[in-house]
């Protein structure tokens, strides 16, 4: 026999709504960081290379980073790691400032800053980001990391044989 | 060299072939390595296009391929950029007045089976170096390339974008 109240009823129904809630946010959220990790040319170049011209399908560390965020979600985790939070292009620049020694590997510090609507918004949807938070971060660690194709073409010691050519 | 301050540069693919091959000048070195660079999905796709054609199994192919893989790596998606629709329509228009007037346009009766393939394929450069040249136009890019003859073709149809040209090493030292 149910012996529950009305109120709650009411409060068990508003916290399955939030779950729910969370659960599509992190839904949205893993689809949205598959697909942009998909955007990256080399992964799609190496999956092509592998013979998987079909279904290109995410690496296993973006998938263990898509990992991280959910169980940071559900879990509640007061710990912000701040490599997880991000895929693609992003999640090299962090990488490589963590190489170097210049990434704390946590969003400890608070700052109150203004800034322009547009540029925020723009900036959100070039790396796909659906909070303030993550798009001041993302733009900092872009900002702050080396531009790997200007370290490229200063310092490869790459070659290629004399007589290659281009195909068309 | 006097070219606009402050505006980006879109390499050709050639551009970053002959750097690996150690032909790019140190004066353009300099010159894009002090711009922001935006990279073109064409120059790009002509690229992979290498790395794709390659057979796997060749043992000198890692000695081709890893090297532009490795580049590829370093190219950050979100600043690529392709041509417009319009671009694509405006380039074909163009790449057709181009092949007429560089004699390329016969039809495949008066051709032998090696020639018309041959010229089909050099109507596809063509587009493609159109595709490329508008693409810096539509960004108000520089457009860097060795590839003085054909984009030279281009700007006398379409003037308007900035180009730097320059001769790969090997070329300048022959001159």
């Amino acid at each position: 026999m149910n012996t529950m109240g009305t109120g709650e009823k009411q409060r068990d129904g508003m916290a399955a709504d939030d779950a729910l809630d969370d659960a599509l946010e992190i839904i949205q959220r893993v689809t949205a960081e598959v697909l942009r990790a998909r955007r990256r040319t080399s992964d799609w170049m190496q999956s092509s290379l592998a013979g998987n011209l079909s279904e290109h399908a995410a690496p296993a560390d973006f998938v263990s980073q898509i990992a991280e965020t959910v169980i940071r979600k559900v879990g509640s985790t007061q710990e912000q790691q701040v490599q997880s939070r991000f895929v693609g292009d992003v999640a090299a620049a962090v990488e490589d400032l963590r190489r170097q020694g210049k990434a704390a590997g946590t969003l400890s510090r608070r700052i109150t800053v203004r800034v322009d609507p547009g540029i925020l918004e723009a900036a959100a949807e070039r790396f796909g980001t659906t909070t303030p938070s993550d798009t001041v971060n993302a733009s900092l660690a872009t900002a702050a990391a080396p531009n790997r194709f200007k370290q490229w073409l200063r310092e490869t010691q790459d070659t290629l044989p004399d007589d290659f050519e281009l195909p068309i | 060299m006097v070219m606009p301050p402050d505006l980006p540069v879109i390499p050709d693919a050639n551009f970053y072939i002959y750097r690996l091959q150690r032909k790019v000048p140190s004066q353009i070195l300099d010159f894009v390595a002090g711009r922001n660079v935006i990279h073109s999905g064409i120059a790009c796709s002509e690229m992979t296009t290498a790395v794709g054609i390659l057979d796997p199994a060749h043992s000198k192919t890692p000695d081709s391929s890893a090297p532009i893989v490795q580049l590829l790596e370093t190219i950050d998606t979100a600043g690529m950029v392709v041509p417009s629709g319009t671009a694509w329509a405006e380039a074909g228009m163009i790449a057709g007045i181009l092949a007429r007037t560089q004699l390329l346009s016969r039809s495949k009766k008066e051709m032998s089976p090696v020639e018309y393939c041959c010229e089909r394929g050099r109507r596809r450069e063509l587009l493609h170096d159109v595709l490329l040249y508008l693409t810096a136009l539509e960004n108000d890019a520089i457009l860097v390339t060795a590839n003085a003859k054909d984009i030279d073709l281009v700007r006398r149809i379409k003037p308007g974008a900035h180009v730097l040209f320059y001769w790969p090493l090997e070329k300048a030292a022959a001159v």
